[in-house]
């Protein structure tokens, strides 16, 4: 089962939700899918939770009842257990922001080269860049790609 | 976290790998077998965080799957890998040692003096 019919699937189940057990829900779903955690295996647990949670639904049981009145410790716990990204999937999470932004740079810095030599101006300063401005432009997007994700 | 509550977990552990030894077994059966089984001290939601550790240790594995027939919603189902069956049978042992000197005091009582 792919992750979209896991999806699908969690959707049908918050269908048969009662009002209060459906938003003690989303609050896991909230939490638990910004975890950062391998998604297949969260998707996977969601699905789980929804189903046992409608089986106690059925026997006159809320979510409260089952997973605690808090949900968010209750999903700090199970996010614990959960495996992380690995390492290879963690190091392209945090190169790729840095890589594309200096593949544009160079891209617009070699266009700007070729105009400026098709209409015979000097190249010369198109032809050099300083490593400082690289380090600046790859630290800077790595950092801002940090803040957008975190924030 | 306290002695007993170490202890408890244990015990709790191999209670999950017992249930499973002969057959397939999904997150709301577990809680509900170790409710009749007179475990009450195991809240039926701390099951899935120990679900989840067991299966980061591999003692069990799960396969999301659709009840043949009944068709419904797919259920997570668990069962022991071969590493979770040699820990089970650790777990007898221990048990059965422990049982044997536990009752062992407990009928001879204190020191008579």
């Amino acid at each position: 089962m792919n992750i979209k019919q896991m999806i699908e699937e969690n959707n049908k189940l918050q269908d048969a939700m009662s009002p209060e057990n459906l938003s003690y829900y989303q609050d896991m779903i909230v939490y638990i899918r910004s975890s950062r955690m391998q998604e297949a295996k969260s998707e996977e647990l969601l699905l789980e939770i929804a189903q046992h949670l409608l089986e106690a639904q059925d026997k006159g049981r809320t979510a409260r009842d089952v997973f605690g009145s808090d949900p968010e410790a209750y999903c700090k716990e199970l996010v614990e257990q959960l495996p992380k990204m690995n390492v290879l999937g963690a190091l392209q999470f945090h190169l790729m922001v840095p890589w594309i932004v200096l593949t544009w740079f160079f891209f617009v810095q070699a266009a700007a080269g070729f105009i400026t030599m098709w209409v015979g101006g000097p190249i010369e300063r198109m032809t050099q860049v300083r490593v400082s401005s690289l380090l600046f432009i790859a630290g800077g997007s790595y950092i801002r790609s940090i803040c957008c994700f975190y924030g | 976290m306290t002695t007993q509550s170490q202890m408890l977990k244990g015990i709790l552990e191999g209670c999950i790998l017992a249930l499973m030894e002969h057959r397939e077994v999904y997150g709301y059966e577990l809680g509900a077998l170790l409710e009749d089984s007179g475990l009450t001290f195991v809240s039926e939601g701390s099951i899935y965080p120990l679900l989840l550790r067991m299966q980061r240790e591999e003692l069990i594995e799960g396969t999301l799957r659709s009840e043949p027939g009944a068709g419904g919603p797919p259920r997570k189902y668990y069962r022991l890998t071969a590493k979770g069956r040699d820990i089970l049978q650790q777990f007898k042992e221990h048990w059965g040692t422990l049982k044997e000197s536990v009752d062992h005091i407990l009928a001879q009582g204190g020191p008579s003096t």
